[in-house]
């Protein structure tokens, strides 16, 4: 995550990573460049107020849409990056059903390891099984294609800019941080924090 | 057969749970906030609780916080299993009688582990 100085709009504008998340009240911009993986955009009207995440579901090439909850080593990352991001909106004083969702992302251009592979597709249904089962509304959706997207969330209004990119440059860049990333997650594996008193 | 309550305000994170409970052999009851479970716990036995801590109405540290204070689950053992890493909040909820913490995200094989040290099989 970096925060920089977005000069067409004059405001804050913190861009995201794959992994990362961001809320706040503040009247910023959250940006992030999304290939197979997705982001989800809250939005709190009655707080004006929100947040995003960007995450992917490691290895999920594999994996059947019917297995996305069953807690699989792909999944928990995504269940986790959707927990942490209401968690800390509520912290902020959001109530969860006031909150409304914007899912992007999820292209299925990328990742080409020995088939053509429909990680993408896994990761952008995942976000919309989660808040159709926490029963948060999805207001809008631009998900799946061939090509990458640039995300400019206002979180303060809810408002969301995109821009699809399309050049090679561009999606040869975003397909090598989202390997790298799901790499990290994959050989993260079994790191977890489990403590008896 | 064990009863294990699961205490979780998110629908996805209880069928996770319940689905890798029930294929471990165990019996599982939920409650969406620490209130619901409360409601529940007093009158019916758990051999084990499993509580993430940020929920509306009674979050998990209330929830062992009474829990602690009831006679039929002053000793029943208590999980929590939550995003939150906090040093403090941990420190918390070991006082208030906690038995052990399990910070998200986690790995369903190694929550089955623990349960299973902690109650058996």
């Amino acid at each position: 995550m970096y925060n920089s100085f977005h000069a067409r709009f004059q405001l804050k504008n913190v861009t995201l990573h794959p992994g990362e998340y961001k809320v706040t009240n503040e009247q910023i911009i959250i940006s992030t460049v999304l290939g197979s993986c997705v982001s989800v955009a809250l939005y709190d009207p009655l707080n004006r107020q929100g947040g995003m995440n960007h995450f992917l579901l490691p290895g999920a090439d594999h994996i059947s849409v019917d297995d996305l909850f069953l807690l699989k080593n792909e999944t928990r990352y995504g269940l986790y990056a959707m927990e942490i991001l209401i968690n800390n909106l509520i912290k902020l004083g959001s109530a969860k059903k006031n909150l409304k969702a914007k899912v992007f992302g999820g292209s299925n251009m990328f990742y080409t390891r020995d088939r053509e592979s429909s990680i993408g597709s896994m990761n952008s249904e995942f976000a919309l099984k989660f808040l159709q089962y926490e029963g948060i509304p999805v207001l809008s959706s631009d998900t799946g294609g061939h090509f990458g997207r640039k995300i400019l969330y206002f979180p303060q209004e809810g408002r969301i800019l995109l821009k699809k990119l399309e050049s090679s440059r561009e999606i040869k860049h975003i397909s090598k941080d989202e390997r790298k990333f799901d790499d990290s997650l994959i050989k993260k594996k079994g790191s977890e924090d489990i403590i008896l008193f | 057969m064990k009863t294990i309550m699961i205490v979780d305000d998110s629908r996805t994170v209880r069928e996770s749970l319940k689905f890798f409970l029930k294929e471990g052999g165990y019996n599982v009851l939920e409650g969406s906030d620490g209130r619901e479970a409360l409601d529940i716990l007093v009158n019916t036995e758990a051999d084990l609780v499993i509580t993430d801590v940020n929920m509306p109405n009674l979050d998990g540290l209330g929830l062992i916080e009474e829990l602690r204070k009831s006679a039929n689950h002053k000793f029943t053992p208590i999980l929590v299993l939550t995003t939150e890493s906090q040093q403090s909040i941990m420190e918390k909820g070991k006082s208030l009688g906690a038995t052990g913490w399990i910070v998200k995200p986690f790995d369903s094989e190694k929550v089955l582990a623990v349960v299973k040290k902690v109650i058996g099989e």
